[in-house]
C-alpha cells in the first residue's frame, strides 16, 4: 500500500464516517423531532374533526328549548289540537330547521305526533325503526324530570342519527313535564361534506372496527411517504362507540424535511468529494515532491561517490608530483600542479558537502557522540584556518574558558560546524578578524563565533542558513555554499540550535550555537 | 625487500598506490579484482596487503574470509581500502582480521605509504595486531 493510498484511504474513511454520522444524526434528531411535529398536527386535526360533530349535535340541542320550553307544544301534548299541527308541524318548518325528524312524546312515553321529511325534497320519509326502538317507553332518552335532556349519535341501518331531546315544558320552563321533543337528523354525506369545508380537512367517518383506535385517544398511521390518517373514534348517545373519525392529510411537513435533509445532504456529499479531490491533489503534490527530494538526494549520494575516486586520484597524483616526482626546477609546472591539486582539494570539499547534505537530510548521518572539551576541536580548527586568517591579515583568535564544562556531541561534528563558522566569517571579514567564545546558558554550551566583517541586513539573516545561499556579491570561490545549512543540520541532529546572535550591517556578525551539557560529568 | 599486494580494480587508484609504493622502494604486485588477489596472494606470499572492498567476482570481505582460512596466508597483515560508501563493511573486517582499514578519500597516497612503513617496522618488531585494533582516525 502506498503512502498516497494510505492518506487518502484514511481521508475517505474519515468522510465517510463523518458524513454516515451526520446524515444518521440528522435523520433521528431533525426528521424525528419534523415527524413529531406532524403527529402532533395530525392529533389535532383529528381532535377538530370529533370536536366538528360535537358542534352539530351542539346545534341541533340549541334548536328544541324554542320548541318544547313553548306553552303552545304544552298545550298541544294535552289536548291534541290539529291547529298547533296544522300551523306548526309542516315539512317546511324542520327544511327551515334543516332537520329530518320532529317526535312529541307525552309524560306517559306515548308518541303523540311526528314528522319525517327529506330537508332537500320536502318529502315524507319513513322514521328508522332504530330510532323509534330508542324512544320506546323503557329507554332513558325520553325525560323524566324538567332536566332530563339527552344528545347525540345514533345508529341506523342507514346514516347515523344526530339526535337531541328535551323535555316538553311551559314558556317560562316551568314543569311539570308534560312530556319529550326529539328533534334528529342524518349525519350523511353531504353532512360531512359540509364539515369537511367548514374545518378545511379531509374528513371521513366510518363504522367503527375491531382494529379501530382505543376509546379516547387519537392515533396517527402513516401510509405511505405522502399520506398519513389520524383517526379517534367518537360515541353514541349511550356513550358506546359508533363511528370512527378519519383525517387524511398529506405530509407536507415530511416532504418539506426530506427535501431540505436531501439538499443538505448533497451539499455536505459535495463539500467531501471537493475535499477528497483536493487532498488527492496535495497528497498528490506532497509525493511528487518527496519522490524529487528522494531523487535528488540519491543523485547527490551517488554523483559524489563516484566523483570521489577520480579526485582523489587527482589529488594523490598532484600531491605526489608536488612532493615526489614532479621537476623541482620547473617553477611554472610546479604551480600549476599546485592549482591542479588546490582545484582537486575544494572539489573534494565540495563533493564532502553533497554527500554530508544528502545523509543528513535522509537521517541516514552516523553520529559519535560522547562528552568533549571544546578547547579540543577549538584547538584544530584555528590550526587549520590560521593560515587563511594570516593570509588575509586577519587575526583568529579562541576565547574560550579553561573551567568550560564538557558537552555531549560528536567531536569530528562540532569541528566542521566550527570549522564552518569560522571559515565563512574569515571569508566575508577585510579588516579586523574572527573570535571564537564559548559560555554556558541554562543546560547547554554556547559557541559564539564573532567577526568584524560587513554585517548582514535582516533579510540576508533570514535566507542565512537555508541550502545553497550564499551572498553572491562577496567572493564565493570557496565552498558548496552548504556549509552554514550542513551545520544547522549538524547541531539540530545534536541536539542543539544555531542562530544569529547580532549582525548590523558595518559593524560585523556574531553567529551562535548551542550544544547540551554533558551531565554525566557535571556534579 | 618487502612486497605489497594492492587489490584494486580502479586502474586510477591502483596505479597511484603503484606508484607511491614503487617509489617508496617496496616491490609493488598489483591485482585487478577478488579472485585475482586471492591466487597472487597464495602463489607470491605478500608482506602486506591492500584490500579494496568492494570489488567485481569476489568483494574484498570474502577475499579477507578466505585469507584467515588458509593457514599459508592467514598471517598477511591486511589493510582494506574502501571510500564513504563501504566504510561499516571496512569496519566489520577489522574484527575478520584486517589490522586497519583506509577510507581512500582521505588520505593522501604518501600518508598511506606512511602507514604501510609504521606498520611494517611494527611487524618486523613482531607486534602486528591479530585484527580488531583500532581503526585510523579519520583525517581532519
Amino acid at each position: 500500500m502506498t503512502i498516497r493510498q494510505k492518506i487518502l484511504g484514511s481521508a475517505a474513511l474519515v468522510f465517510l464516517a463523518t458524513a454516515g454520522i451526520t446524515i444518521g444524526a440528522t435523520l433521528t434528531l431533525v426528521q424525528g423531532e419534523y415527524i413529531r411535529i406532524e403527529a402532533s398536527n395530525v392529533r389535532n386535526d383529528t381532535a377538530r374533526a370529533v370536536d366538528a360533530v360535537g358542534n352539530r349535535i351542539d346545534q341541533l340541542a340549541l334548536k328544541i328549548p324554542d320548541w318544547s320550553s313553548w306553552d303552545d307544544t304544552y298545550e298541544f301534548i294535552n289536548d291534541h289540537n290539529p291547529d298547533y299541527l296544522e300551523s306548526n308541524l309542516q315539512p317546511e318548518s324542520l327544511q327551515s330547521l334543516a332537520i329530518n325528524f320532529m317526535l312529541f312524546y307525552d309524560a306517559k312515553h306515548k308518541l303523540v305526533a311526528s314528522e319525517a321529511v327529506n330537508i332537500g325534497t320536502g318529502d315524507n320519509i319513513a322514521i328508522p325503526p332504530e330510532l323509534l326502538k330508542a324512544l320506546q317507553p323503557d329507554g332513558t332518552l325520553l325525560a323524566q324530570d324538567d332536566k332530563d335532556a339527552h344528545e347525540g349519535l345514533l345508529a341506523t341501518s342507514t346514516d347515523p342519527l344526530l339526535v337531541a331531546t328535551r323535555p316538553i315544558l311551559r314558556t317560562d320552563n316551568t314543569g311539570p313535564v308534560r312530556g319529550t321533543l326529539v328533534f334528529a337528523q342524518y349525519f350523511n354525506q353531504d353532512a360531512i361534506a359540509r364539515l369537511s369545508q367548514l374545518t378545511h380537512l379531509d374528513l371521513t367517518y366510518q363504522p367503527v372496527k375491531t382494529t379501530s383506535c382505543a376509546k379516547g385517544s387519537t392515533c396517527v398511521h402513516t401510509v405511505d411517504p405522502q399520506t398519513i390518517i389520524g383517526s379517534q373514534v367518537i360515541d353514541d348517545i349511550y356513550k358506546q362507540p359508533i363511528l370512527e373519525a378519519h383525517v387524511t392529510e398529506p405530509r407536507t411537513i415530511f416532504q418539506e424535511t426530506r427535501r431540505t435533509l436531501a439538499f443538505y445532504l448533497a451539499v455536505i456529499l459535495t463539500a467531501g468529494l471537493i475535499s477528497l479531490i483536493t487532498a488527492f491533489i496535495t497528497v498528490n503534490q506532497i509525493v511528487r515532491q518527496d519522490r524529487i527530494i528522494r531523487l535528488k538526494n540519491e543523485f547527490f549520494s551517488i554523483a559524489s561517490h563516484e566523483l570521489r575516486t577520480p579526485l582523489t586520484a587527482i589529488r594523490g597524483n598532484s600531491v605526489m608530483l608536488m612532493q615526489s616526482y614532479g621537476p623541482k626546477n620547473d617553477a611554472e609546472f610546479m604551480a600549476a600542479t599546485a592549482d591542479i591539486h588546490e582545484a582537486s582539494v575544494r572539489l573534494i570539499a565540495i563533493v564532502n558537502d553533497f554527500l554530508d547534505l544528502a545523509r543528513l537530510e535522509r537521517g541516514q548521518m552516523p553520529l559519535q557522540v560522547t562528552a568533549v572539551n571544546l578547547k579540543d576541536p577549538l584547538q584544530v580548527v584555528v590550526k587549520q584556518l590560521q593560515s587563511v586568517a594570516t593570509s588575509k591579515q586577519l587575526y583568529l583568535k579562541s576565547e574560550v574558558p579553561d573551567s568550560l564544562p564538557l558537552m555531549q556531541a560528536d567531536p569530528e561534528r562540532i569541528q566542521q560546524i566550527i570549522y564552518n563558522l569560522a571559515g565563512n566569517a574569515l571569508k566575508f571579514t577585510t579588516q579586523g578578524g574572527v573570535t571564537i567564545k564559548a559560555e554556558i546558558r541554562g543546560h547547554n554550551v554556547v559557541v559564539l563565533v564573532a567577526d568584524t566583517g560587513r554585517g548582514m541586513t535582516p533579510a540576508e539573516q533570514k535566507k542565512l542558513f537555508q541550502s545553497f545561499e550564499q551572498s553572491r556579491e562577496q567572493d564565493a570561490t570557496i565552498g558548496s555554499g552548504l556549509g552554514l545549512y550542513i551545520s544547522k543540520l549538524l547541531v539540530e541532529r545534536m541536539g542543539g540550535g544555531i542562530w544569529v546572535e547580532s549582525s548590523e550591517p558595518g559593524k560585523g556578525t556574531s553567529l551562535a550555537f548551542s550544544l547540551p551539557l554533558d551531565l554525566t560529568t557535571q556534579e | 625487500m618487502a612486497k605489497i599486494l594492492v587489490v584494486e580494480d580502479d586502474p586510477l587508484m591502483s596505479r597511484m598506490y603503484q606508484k607511491i609504493f614503487t617509489f617508496e622502494g617496496y616491490e609493488v604486485i598489483m591485482a585487478a579484482d577478488g579472485q585475482e588477489g586471492l591466487d597472487k596472494a597464495r602463489e607470491t606470499k605478500p608482506t602486506l596487503m591492500l584490500l579494496d572492498v568492494m570489488m567485481p567476482k569476489l568483494n574484498g570481505l570474502q577475499v579477507l574470509e578466505k585469507l584467515k582460512l588458509d593457514p599459508e596466508t592467514k598471517g598477511i597483515p591486511v589493510i582494506m581500502l574502501t571510500n564513504l560508501a563501504g566504510e561499516q563493511d571496512a569496519e566489520s573486517a577489522l574484527t575478520k582480521g584486517a589490522i586497519k582499514y583506509i577510507i581512500k578519500s582521505e588520505h593522501d597516497p604518501k600518508e598511506v605509504a606512511d602507514m604501510v612503513k609504521e606498520i611494517l617496522a611494527g611487524y618486523t618488531r613482531g607486534d602486528i595486531p591479530g585484527g580488531g585494533s583500532a581503526p585510523a582516525a579519520p583525517a581532519a
